[in-house]
């Protein structure tokens, strides 16, 4: 069996202290090639030029936030089923049906793991190639 | 490709210092909400200014939460939670109960914030760098001995013998002085005689006044002419962990030293971690090393082969069933085809949870099946479990009963690979081979009994002494040999003759009489000479020139 590997990864985060943490882990550990967004906005602008594997956003940041953003990536045809995954601080189960619903393949509860939040998106990215 | 864990105990070296570098910002971002909020009570309508305030706030919580400052998010939190119903509120309305309770929020974190300051960071969890493990197996740390008794004769006697084991021993016959040393530097053990003539217990009540004023209480050994059971209960109640009769046989003392001190290290669980994934590798690779075990990761499955073959054979393979190429219930197969990996416990991570092939997976030799995601703790114990007992078989078979050392088979497989790891990574290699001079007459002269303890001995001094990482084995008889990475002919010749020394010294006891031995030595090394058999065949002759030249001595060949 034959799977692709998971190495772009489309990350936005408004905060920059997250930022640093998350592209720590995601570039030492994971081993991938992040492309960092302040801004909804900003990874919208980005998403073609960087041609991301999955998207990794963070659901509440000024102006466009997370879901806001990811609908309008989704208007793009090559990014119709990319796998998407929200990062917040809330997750009632209610809400992560919510995301689920927006198109996210899965969220990842904060604050994060440093040493697992790799692992964590790995597992999401094979999940969504079955 | 193979990875190594470098990368991820530099994260865990950057994420401390980004969390250091944060926590001074903490107070910074408090001072800022503080003004905002200040601003707001001055213009409560003024959403601007507390769009801004929730903005800071929700900020706050969140990345003090990631940075691992618990309190301060949770208070952060608290305070989002207040001011959150406001946000969909229009015009912005504020009752005197809604500022007080903001205020006291505000109040708590501040407090918070302030005592971040006074108090020591929070670590990640630091994991030695290679560098650091590297340093602490070659330089093996020499274990502190204080030895207590009134009998200077016996002090220097028993002083001399424990030196030769590699233990640096202080020797006190005055209570006083000993208290005083204590107080300097504590020891790792203490040997106690019992007796002084301050009363005929006043070595353990000495002890145990001196524990209870100690968070964690002296090892001691304690040693007495008598065998009355009070005396054992009382030395008990000190914490006193071995209790040696006189007179005193120096292979016990060492035994109980050895056991105290752990001093008989065994090396440490060889891991390989087969993940197509190298950040799951990592993880999975950080976790086992917190436990003390060495992992080398392996993240194309098809280098598996070429990775075993070149190193040591490890102690258990953890694999990942799904991977690019080939998978791992095929990889297993393999393995099991091979006659040096028939006993390797190979354990599988994945996330299947189909019985079917869990099983399926058991029957085609896979000792286990973990399903991911997998607690640390738990990954922990299970692996811990499959190696004590495929180490344990695996000493049975490979190992020589009498001294634990590796079998004669074993330690030529062992030269050949550690030969093979040389050329590849183009550093020298010694082989040292030993022989007991008239071993014979020892066991003629001292009985049987007393021969196999002067094997066990050398056997004893040569693993204590060596690094981690060389090989001690029994050849046969009274023949051993050391396999020395990285050590070139005239350092080996150092390291041999050190020990040569050292068993001079040793006293060996026996119901005839006591006596000291010596071993003579041929080394030969790698680039001098480059394949095994030819090490081996000249080591041989080097031996057999120290043993002309007139025994206890070392020689060394060279082209």
């Amino acid at each position: 069996m034959t799977m692709q590997v998971l190495e772009r990864i489309l990350y936005a985060e408004d905060e920059p202290d997250i930022q640093e943490v998350a592209s720590l882990a995601l570039e030492m550990v994971g081993g991938f090639t992040l492309k960092t967004c302040n801004s909804g906005l900003e990874a919208v602008a980005e998403i073609e030029a960087f041609e991301p594997q999955l998207l990794l956003f963070d659901v509440m940041m000024p102006g466009l936030d997370g879901p806001s953003a990811l609908a309008k990536i989704r208007e793009i045809d090559a990014y119709k089923t990319t796998p998407a995954v929200f990062m917040t601080a809330k997750v009632q189960p209610n809400e992560i049906q919510q995301y689920l619903d927006m198109g996210a393949v899965d969220v990842i509860p904060k604050p994060f793991d440093p040493m697992t939040l790799a692992e964590q998106l790995q597992e999401i990215w094979k999940k969504s190639q079955l | 490709m193979m990875a190594d864990n470098n990368e991820t105990l530099d994260l865990q070296a950057k994420l401390s210092s980004l969390k250091k570098i944060y926590a001074e910002k903490i107070p910074e971002k408090v001072d800022e909400i503080e003004q905002s909020w200040e601003k707001l009570k001055l213009t409560p309508e003024d959403s601007e200014t507390f769009q801004l305030l929730h903005r800071q706030v929700h900020s706050l919580s969140g990345t003090a939460a990631t940075y691992g400052f618990t309190e301060i998010a949770d208070k952060a939190k608290t305070m989002e939670m207040l001011i959150q119903d406001k946000l969909t509120q229009d015009p912005l309305t504020w009752t005197a109960e809604a500022i007080d309770g903001v205020n006291a929020c505000y109040f708590e974190l501040e407090d918070s914030a302030q005592s971040i300051l006074t108090r020591e960071v929070p670590k990640f969890h630091h994991l030695p760098s290679t560098d650091e493990q590297l340093s602490s197996t070659t330089t093996r740390d020499t274990k502190l001995i204080y030895l207590v008794d009134d009998d200077v004769h016996l002090l220097s006697v028993i002083e001399m013998q424990i030196e030769a084991f590699g233990y640096n021993v202080e020797t006190f016959s005055d209570l006083t002085l000993f208290d005083e040393a204590v107080e300097r530097e504590s020891p790792d053990v203490v040997i106690m005689d019992v007796i002084f003539g301050e009363g005929r217990r006043a070595g353990i009540e000495h002890i145990a006044r001196i524990n209870a004023k100690r968070e964690q209480s002296l090892k001691t050994i304690f040693v007495t002419g008598g065998h009355d059971v009070l005396t054992r209960l009382e030395a008990v109640r000190a914490n006193g962990l071995a209790y040696l009769t006189k007179p005193l046989l120096i292979d016990h003392l060492i035994d109980a030293l050895d056991e105290l001190t752990h001093h008989n290290q065994e090396a440490p669980y060889r891991i390989v971690i087969v993940d197509d994934s190298k950040s799951l590798s990592s993880f999975y690779a950080v976790i086992l090393q917190q436990a003390g075990m060495e992992t080398l990761e392996v993240n194309d499955p098809l280098k598996l082969l070429d990775v075993l073959a070149e190193s040591v054979p490890p102690d258990l393979i953890l694999m990942e069933v799904y991977m690019p190429d080939c998978n791992g219930l095929e990889l297993s197969k393999v393995i099991r085809q091979m006659d040096a990996y028939v006993s390797t416990p190979i354990v599988f991570l994945s996330s299947e949870s189909d019985v079917k092939k869990q099983l399926s997976a058991l029957s085609l030799g896979c000792d286990d099946f973990l399903t991911k995601p997998i607690e640390p703790w738990h990954l922990v114990s299970s692996v811990t479990s499959r190696l004590q007992r495929g180490r344990m078989i695996r000493k049975l078979t490979e190992t020589d009963g009498l001294t634990g050392l590796l079998n004669y088979s074993k330690s030529r497989e062992r030269l050949d690979i550690e030969l093979a790891r040389a050329k590849r990574e183009k550093t020298p290699l010694s082989f040292a081979m030993v022989d007991i001079d008239h071993f014979k007459q020892v066991n003629d002269s001292y009985g049987h009994p007393a021969g196999d303890r002067v094997l066990k001995r050398i056997g004893n001094l040569f693993k204590q002494s060596v690094r981690l990482y060389d090989t001690v084995g029994r050849y046969g008889g009274e023949e051993f040999a050391v396999i020395l990475p990285n050590t070139d002919a005239q350092t080996a010749k150092v390291v041999m003759d050190k020990l040569r020394a050292h068993f001079g010294k040793i006293n060996h006891t026996s119901d005839t009489g006591d006596f000291c031995c010596s071993f003579s030595c041929g080394i030969a090394s790698f680039p001098d000479f480059d394949d095994s058999t030819t090490i081996n065949d000249q080591a041989d002759k080097a031996l057999y020139e120290a043993k002309n030249g007139g025994r206890n001595q070392v020689v060394v060949r060279t082209l």
